[in-house]
């Protein structure tokens, strides 16, 4: 998409924002659809000054209600990142002519359901892909887990048949250690606390590599 | 409701019951998902009345973390506030929730606030029935 077009949108949401403020629900209801039709458009465009333009607008719109103090703080959110994309245009000017609110000033956008409903739609309607950042499953056996008394973590360690504290392998074919390896692996451990998170790392990594070569 | 909901739903308000992961599996994170925040959703509703303040909430925050050590660490303190924040009136502070965020907070609210109602056979059910018509809403 080219940047002309990108302003474009953008400036067509900040239109339907100053045409918001003050005014009617359905002016609120011109900005959501606006605001769709925007980003629906910059989509595709991998615009990511835009997108983080449109970014500012949604932490600027609440929910079901937009206060004009949220609305005139978005256009001007705007208006900063239009004089970014097209500066001396016009574009960014800023709207000086729109009385700033002196109180809790509510705009409905739509109406509103119970506190549970409008929660609910909160966090669905959300942009992000579920199966995408949920890929794995076991995020939710662990919190789960959570909220069981009864739970404890598996055993990293266990005790072999000459009563040495040994860990616990969740290779089935990994190499059990030796003594001395896990005298290693202790002194590593003992450095870990306080040689620093990547130093330790690597000092695991020795230690580990030293009794499975033996 | 079919079967796998109420399992994972029992599971979500159930101490001691493992995570249906087989159930999980066949719903679909996406499914999975709006229900839990469903089940979320309600339990804020019944457990928080209008007008609690951002510092009660927080106190309870701090409580229920101290009550579920296991969460420490899991679950950020700050989600937890937001979302239930968020249920009061709040809804941008859910906006940089990861879903992650969200899951936990889910698990960890829905079971806390719907086990403290103490619900017998049919309260529970009703629960179960409310939850899952909100969450046909949206899918």
């Amino acid at each position: 998409m080219a940047l002309g077009e990108v302003v474009a949108q953008l400036i067509a949401v900040r239109g339907a924002i100053q045409t918001a403020i003050g005014l009617t629900a359905n002016a609120a209801d011109e900005v959501t659809d606006a605001l769709a039709k925007a980003e629906d458009a910059l989509a595709g465009a991998n615009h990511d000054l835009a997108m983080e333009g449109l970014g500012l607008w949604r932490r600027a719109q609440s929910g079901d209600e937009f206060t004009v103090a949220k609305l005139v703080a978005a256009d001007e959110a705007l208006a900063e990142y239009l004089e970014i994309l097209s500066p001396g245009s016009g574009a960014g000017t800023k709207n000086t002519d729109i009385a700033k609110p002196s109180g809790e000033e509510l705009v409905k956008a739509r109406p509103t359901g119970s506190r549970s409903q409008n929660l609910f739609r909160t966090m669905v309607q959300r942009d992000n892909d579920i199966d995408d950042a949920m890929k794995d499953l076991g995020k939710h056996q662990k919190f789960l887990e959570i909220s069981d008394p009864d739970w404890e973590p598996p055993p990293t360690y266990t005790t072999n048949e000459v009563g040495h504290r040994i860990p616990v392998m969740t290779a089935p074919d990994a190499p059990q250690p030796d003594a001395a390896s896990i005298g290693s692996l202790a002194v590593a451990s003992g450095i870990l606390i306080v040689a620093g998170a990547k130093k330790a790392k690597d000092i695991t990594k020795t230690a580990i590599e030293h009794w499975r070569s033996k | 409701m079919n079967e796998d909901e109420r399992s994972l739903l029992t599971a979500a308000i159930t101490s001691g019951v493992r995570a249906p992961m087989d159930a999980i599996e066949r719903l679909g994170n996406n499914r999975t998902f709006h229900i839990m925040a469903a089940a979320m959703s309600i339990a804020i509703e019944r457990g928080f009345a209008d007008g609690t303040t951002p510092a009660q909430i927080q106190n309870y925050v701090e409580d229920l973390l101290e009550r579920f050590p296991k969460a420490d660490g899991e679950i950020k303190a700050s989600a937890l506030e937001a979302v239930i924040r968020a249920g009061l009136g709040e809804p941008e502070l859910i906006e940089p929730l990861t879903y992650d965020d969200l899951l936990g907070a889910s698990y960890l609210l829905t079971f806390d606030l719907i086990s403290q109602q103490e619900l017998d056979d049919a309260g529970r059910e009703e629960y179960f029935q409310t939850v899952i018509a909100l969450a046909d809403e949206e899918s």
